[in-house]
C-alpha cells in the first residue's frame, strides 16, 4: 500500500490522532515503568557485591579441642573481619570490625586506607545519624572517624553501616571471626535472588494493566476504523494490506512510545531512588539498565507491537462495508477457569509437599512461585467468563431499563468490558496476597498481655568475660534516664540454664511468679526473645535454685525511662561491659531484627505497586467506558430518543462497570487472602492469618473510589455524545 | 369535524447556514396515516424531528395531541416521546446485545413497568407481528424484515399516538417491505394510531391516507396517494 494512501487511513481526524497519542502514551508509561524494574532486577547482584563486606565469607579461625581460637600470624596479604548487628533508635547499623597487619597490602574500594583499632568509616547515612545524636548516645561506640564509606561499598544511599579498625587479637577472639584474602567481595548470604523473583513479579502486576491500557486504547474509535478498513477492502485491499497497515501504524506509535519511554524512565528514576529495597534505597544507577538493554526494550516494545497489531487485524477480518453486523464475542465458557484452578491446584499442592517434607525444596519453591503467577493470570482469564455468569444472572432479575440494556452488553461482550477493570482485579488480588501474609506478623507484645516479658524500656547486655558486678552497676546506673540496674550471673549447677538473679532484680526488670527464695534462676533469653506463637520461643518460669552460689556476670540489665536519649545512651554505655559479640538490645531491638523490616520494606513495595496498578487501571476504565459510549453513541442515542433520560443512561454505564468488578473483584480479594493462607497457615511457624492493617482497606477503598470517579468522568461523554440535536437518525 | 393530533405552524429550522425548514404549516389528524415525502436534503427529516420533539424549530410551535412541544424542555419532551410516540428507521434501530423480547420490553421498562408484565406484552406484540418464534433470538441473527418487525412492536407497544416512520422499509426487499407495511399499518389502523411515514418511494406513499411534499424546506403540496 502506498504511504499516502496508508496515511488518509490512519490519520483521519482528531479521533486518530488521539487513539495514536493514547498508545504512544501507553507505551512510553510502561517502557519507563519496565525499565526501572529492569536495572533494579540486573544490578540487584551488584548491590549484594558492593556491600559483601557487612557479612563476608572468608576462613574460620581454627580452634582448639577446648574451644580457644588460635591467633593466626598477621601477614600482610590477610586480614580478619567479623560482623555483627548494631542498633540506634530502632534501626538496624550494620557493623564490620577488620584487623590488619601493620604493614599490610590490603587495600579497600576507592583506596581507602584500612582503618586502624580505634578508627571508623561509616556511610553517609549513619554519618547524618552519628552527627545528630549527641556522642554519648551513639559516636561513642566506635571511636574516631576516620571518613565516609563510598558508594562502592554500599548498597544504596541509606544503608546504616560501619567499617570499624581493631586489633588483631581482638577481632581473631570475636565469635564468627573469619580470615581473608583481601577484602571482602564474596557476601555469605545474598538475598537478592528473593527479591528478583518480587521484582519479576512486580513487573507482571504493572505489565498485566498497561498491556490492557494499551489495548483499550487501541480500541478507541474501533466502529469507525472497521468501517474505514472494511472500504479498503472493498476497493480492492487484501486481508494481508490491511493487517500489515495496521502493524506498521502500531510499530510507529510504539517506537514513539518506546523511545519517549526512555525519557519517563529518567523522570521517574529520582522518585524510584527513595524507594526501600532489600534494606537500602536505591542509587540511580542500580535503576539503569544498561545501553544495549535499553536498546533492546525499544526493539522489543516496538516488534511486538507490531507483531500483536498484524495478527489482531489478520484474524480480525473485516470483510466490506455492509456485509457485516455487529457482532458478539466468541462465548466464552468455564474452561477459561482452567488456568486458574491449575494455580491454585499447583497452589495447595506445593503447600501440601512442603508441610510433608515431599520433594526437593527448589521445587517446591517454583510451584509456589508458578502457582501464584497461574492465579494472578488466571484471574484475568477467568474474569470474562464469571463476567458472563453474573451478567446472566442480571439479565434474568433486572426490572429496570439502564439493568437489561447493561446486561445485555456484558452477556455479549464480556471480555471487553472485563479488560477495563482487570489491572484492578489484579492488584487487589496481589496486594491481598501480600496484606494477608502481613496480617501474621506480630507487633510486639506488651508485658501487659503476657506477664513475665522484659520490661519494654529495659536494654540487656549479654556480658563479656571477667565483668564486675559492682562496677557494672556504677558504671550504667550513673547514665541519666536509669532507673534500676539489674545483674544476672551464670549459675553453679549443671542443670540449670538461665540466670542467676536476686528476687528485686529480677522484679525490676519484668520477672514475674517468683519463688520465696531470695535468688531465682531467670529465663532472661525467654524474657527478650518471646513474642507469641510466631517467634518460637517462649519464657521458661522463673526456678527457684537450691544454692546461692553464683559464677560470672552473665547478663546486665538496665532499665530506662524508655524515652530514646536514655536508651541509646544506655546502650552505648553497656558497650563498655557487653560481651563484643553482641549488641546491647531492647526487646523492640530483638523482634525488628527479624522479619518485621523485611515485612515493611515488602508492603510498602506492594502498596506503591497497587498504587500505580490502580491509578493505570483508573485510567484504563475511564478511556474504555468513554470509548464505549462513544463507539455505542446510535444506541444510546436511540435511547434517549425512545425518551431513556440520561440518568438512566449513566445508570447503565455504571452497571457496566460495576457488574464485571462487583463479579470478580471479591473473589481476586478472597483468593489473595486464601494463598497468604496456605503461605502462612500451612508453612508458617504456628503463624495465623489475622485481618489485613488499615493500609489495605484504604488502598482498597482508594481504588473503589478511583474506579467509581473514572466511570462518573464518562458521563460527561454519554450526554455529549448522545445530544439529539447532533444525532441522525435514519 | 377535524380532529387534529399534530398542529405545526411557522417551523424554521437552520443547521449553519443551511436552511432545513423555511416556515412550514403541517396539520396531521388523529388516526390518519401521512406520508411525507421529498427528495435528499428536501428537510423532510428535520420536519419530522420537530414534529416529534427529538429537536426544537428554531421558531414556530408544534402541538401534540395538545401539548405544545416547543414549550417543554428536552427531559419533559423525552417523556412526551416515552409516552405518546413510537419511532422505526430504516435500519440500526435495535439494540444488537438485547433479545428481540428485551428490545421490544424495553419502552415499557423505561416507563415502569415491571419485568414480567414488560415481558408479557413484548411477547404479544411480537406472536401478533409473526415473531413469537424468535422471541429470543438476537437482531444480528434476524433477517431484516424479521428486525423490523421487531422494531414496529417496540414502537407500538407503549400504545403512542403518533408513530413516526422514516423509510422503514428502505433496506428490504419489495416483497419483505409489503409484508412489513401491511403488518405495520394492520395494526396501527386497529389501534387508531396516526402514523407520520416519510419515503422516497410512490409505491410506499401509496399506503397512506394523505401525502405531503417536502422540497427546500418548504411543503411544496399536499395530494391523496394514488393506489398502488
Amino acid at each position: 500500500m502506498k504511504p499516502g494512501a496508508a496515511r488518509i487511513l490512519v490519520l483521519h481526524g482528531g479521533a486518530a490522532y488521539r487513539r495514536l497519542a493514547g498508545i504512544v502514551a501507553g507505551v512510553s508509561l510502561g517502557v519507563g515503568l519496565l525499565l526501572i524494574l529492569l536495572g533494579a532486577f540486573l544490578h540487584m547482584p551488584d548491590r549484594d557485591a558492593r556491600s559483601a563486606w557487612v557479612d563476608p565469607q572468608g576462613a574460620w579461625l581454627e580452634a582448639t579441642e577446648d574451644g580457644e581460637v588460635i591467633v593466626p600470624a598477621a601477614t600482610s596479604t590477610v586480614m580478619l573481619a567479623q560482623s555483627s548487628q548494631d542498633y540506634f533508635d530502632g534501626s538496624i547499623i550494620s557493623v564490620m570490625r577488620m584487623a590488619t597487619a601493620p604493614d599490610t597490602d590490603v587495600t579497600l574500594p576507592s583506596g581507602l586506607a584500612p582503618p586502624a583499632p580505634g578508627q571508623y568509616y561509616a556511610s553517609a547515612a549513619m554519618i547524618d545519624v552519628i552527627d545528630a545524636a549527641p556522642a554519648d548516645q551513639l559516636g561513642q561506640r566506635y571511636g574516631e572517624r576516620l571518613g565516609e564509606l563510598p558508594a562502592e561499598m554500599l548498597k544504596g544511599p541509606s544503608q546504616r553501616a560501619v567499617l570499624v579498625g581493631a586489633g588483631w587479637d581482638a577481632v581473631a577472639n570475636r565469635a564468627g571471626a573469619v580470615m581473608l584474602e583481601g577484602f571482602p567481595s564474596e557476601t555469605r548470604y545474598s538475598a537478592s535472588t528473593t527479591f528478583q523473583v518480587i521484582l519479576a513479579i512486580g513487573a507482571i502486576a504493572i505489565l498485566v494493566p498497561i498491556v490492557l491500557l494499551i489495548s483499550i486504547v487501541g480500541q478507541l474509535g474501533a466502529a469507525e476504523r472497521r468501517d474505514r478498513f472494511a472500504t479498503v477492502r472493498l476497493i480492492g485491499a487484501g486481508r494481508r494490506a490491511v493487517a500489515w497497515l495496521s502493524a506498521w501504524e502500531m510499530a510507529a506509535a510504539s517506537a514513539v512510545g518506546a523511545v519517549l519511554g526512555v525519557g519517563v524512565a529518567a523522570a521517574l528514576t529520582p522518585l524510584a531512588t527513595r524507594l526501600t529495597l532489600n534494606g537500602a534505597t536505591t542509587y540511580a544507577a542500580d535503576l539503569t539498565p544498561s545501553l544495549a538493554w535499553t536498546a533492546a526494550m525499544v526493539v522489543g516494545v516496538t516488534a511486538l507491537g507490531a507483531a500483536t497489531a498484524w495478527w489482531r487485524a489478520f484474524n480480525d477480518d473485516v470483510g466490506a462495508p455492509g456485509a457485516t453486523r455487529e457482532r458478539a464475542e466468541k462465548r466464552v465458557t468455564a474452561w477459561r477457569a482452567l488456568t486458574l484452578g491449575l494455580g491454585v491446584v499447583l497452589m495447595v499442592g506445593s503447600a501440601w509437599m512442603a508441610r510433608s517434607g515431599i520433594g526437593p525444596v527448589v521445587l517446591v519453591s517454583y510451584g509456589l512461585i508458578l502457582g501464584f503467577a497461574l492465579i494472578a493470570f488466571g484471574i484475568v482469564i477467568a474474569g470474562p467468563w464469571l463476567t458472563r455468569v453474573a451478567s446472566s444472572a442480571l439479565r434474568r432479575f433486572a426490572s429496570r431499563a439502564s439493568a437489561v440494556v447493561a446486561a445485555g452488553r456484558l452477556e455479549r461482550h464480556p471480555r471487553s468490558t472485563f479488560r477495563s477493570v482487570a489491572g484492578l482485579v489484579v492488584a487487589v488480588f496481589i496486594v491481598s496476597a501480600f496484606a494477608g501474609s502481613a496480617s501474621a506478623i506480630q507487633g510486639l507484645i506488651e508485658p501487659k498481655d503476657r506477664p513475665g516479658l522484659l520490661d519494654p524500656h529495659a536494654v540487656a547486655a549479654s556480658a563479656g568475660p571477667g565483668v564486675d558486678a559492682e562496677a557494672a552497676r556504677a558504671i550504667v546506673g550513673d547514665i541519666e534516664g536509669v532507673e534500676h540496674v539489674a545483674i544476672g550471673y551464670w549459675p553453679e549447677e549443671d542443670e540449670a540454664s538461665g540466670a542467676l538473679m536476686s528476687r528485686a532484680d529480677a522484679r525490676a526488670i519484668g520477672a514475674t511468679d517468683l519463688p520465696s527464695s531470695e535468688g531465682a534462676i531467670i529465663d532472661v533469653f525467654g524474657m527478650l526473645a518471646d513474642n507469641g506463637e510466631g517467634s518460637g520461643i517462649s519464657i521458661e518460669p522463673p526456678r527457684e535454685t537450691s544454692t546461692a552460689v553464683r559464677g560470672d556476670v552473665s547478663y546486665v540489665i538496665a532499665v530506662t525511662d524508655g524515652t530514646t536519649a536514655s536508651i541509646e545512651r544506655t546502650r552505648t554505655a553497656l558497650f563498655g561491659v557487653a560481651n563484643p559479640d553482641l549488641a546491647p538490645l531492647t526487646r523492640a531491638d530483638y523482634a525488628n531484627a527479624g522479619t518485621a523490616e523485611v515485612t515493611n520494606e515488602l508492603a510498602i513495595m506492594a502498596y506503591l505497586g497497587m498504587a500505580i496498578a490502580i491509578g493505570i487501571s483508573a485510567l484504563s476504565l475511564a478511556v474504555a467506558t468513554a470509548a464505549a459510549a462513544l463507539d455505542r453513541k446510535r444506541t444510546f442515542g436511540l435511547l434517549r430518543l425512545a425518551g431513556m433520560p440520561v440518568r438512566q443512561l449513566r445508570s447503565t454505564v455504571s452497571i457496566e462497570a460495576t457488574v464485571p468488578l462487583a463479579a470478580t473483584l471479591l473473589a481476586s480479594a478472597g483468593l489473595g487472602f486464601g494463598v497468604a493462607w496456605l503461605m502462612i497457615e500451612v508453612l508458617g511457624n504456628g503463624l495465623s492469618v489475622d485481618w489485613p492493617d488499615p493500609r489495605y482497606w484504604w488502598a482498597i477503598a482508594a481504588a473503589l473510589a478511583i474506579a467509581a470517579a473514572s466511570v462518573t468522568a464518562s458521563f460527561g461523554a454519554v450526554r455529549r455524545s448522545t445530544e439529539l440535536e447532533s444525532t441522525r437518525f435514519e | 369535524m377535524a380532529d387534529p393530533i399534530i398542529t405545526a405552524t411557522g417551523l424554521t429550522k437552520s443547521f449553519g447556514p443551511t436552511q432545513a425548514l423555511r416556515g412550514i404549516d403541517l396539520s396531521v389528524e388523529r388516526g390518519e396515516v401521512l406520508a411525507v415525502m421529498g427528495p435528499s436534503g428536501s428537510g423532510k427529516s428535520t420536519l419530522v424531528h420537530c414534529l416529534a420533539g427529538v429537536i426544537s424549530p428554531d421558531s414556530g410551535s408544534v402541538v401534540l395531541d395538545g401539548t405544545d412541544l416547543t414549550a417543554l424542555s428536552p427531559d419533559q419532551r423525552a417523556k412526551v416521546r416515552l409516552q405518546r410516540i413510537g419511532f422505526v428507521f430504516q435500519f440500526g434501530q435495535l439494540l444488537p446485545d438485547l433479545t428481540a423480547t428485551d428490545n421490544v420490553a424495553l419502552p415499557l421498562l423505561m416507563a415502569g413497568r415491571s419485568r414480567r408484565a414488560a415481558n408479557t406484552q413484548a411477547i404479544a406484540w411480537l406472536d401478533r407481528l409473526g415473531l413469537g418464534d424468535h422471541a429470543d433470538k438476537s437482531p444480528g441473527s434476524m433477517s431484516g424484515g424479521q428486525a423490523q418487525r421487531v422494531a414496529i412492536a417496540r414502537a407500538l407497544v407503549t400504545r403512542p399516538a403518533v408513530l413516526f416512520a422514516d423509510e422503514p422499509t428502505g433496506s428490504l426487499d419489495s416483497v419483505s417491505s409489503e409484508s412489513v407495511l401491511g403488518a405495520m399499518l394492520e395494526v396501527v389502523r386497529e389501534a387508531g394510531t396516526t402514523v407520520v411515514l416519510i419515503t422516497h418511494d410512490a409505491r410506499t406513499a401509496a399506503y397512506a391516507d394523505r401525502e405531503v411534499i417536502v422540497r427546500d424546506g418548504l411543503l411544496s403540496g399536499a395530494y391523496a396517494p394514488v393506489p398502488a
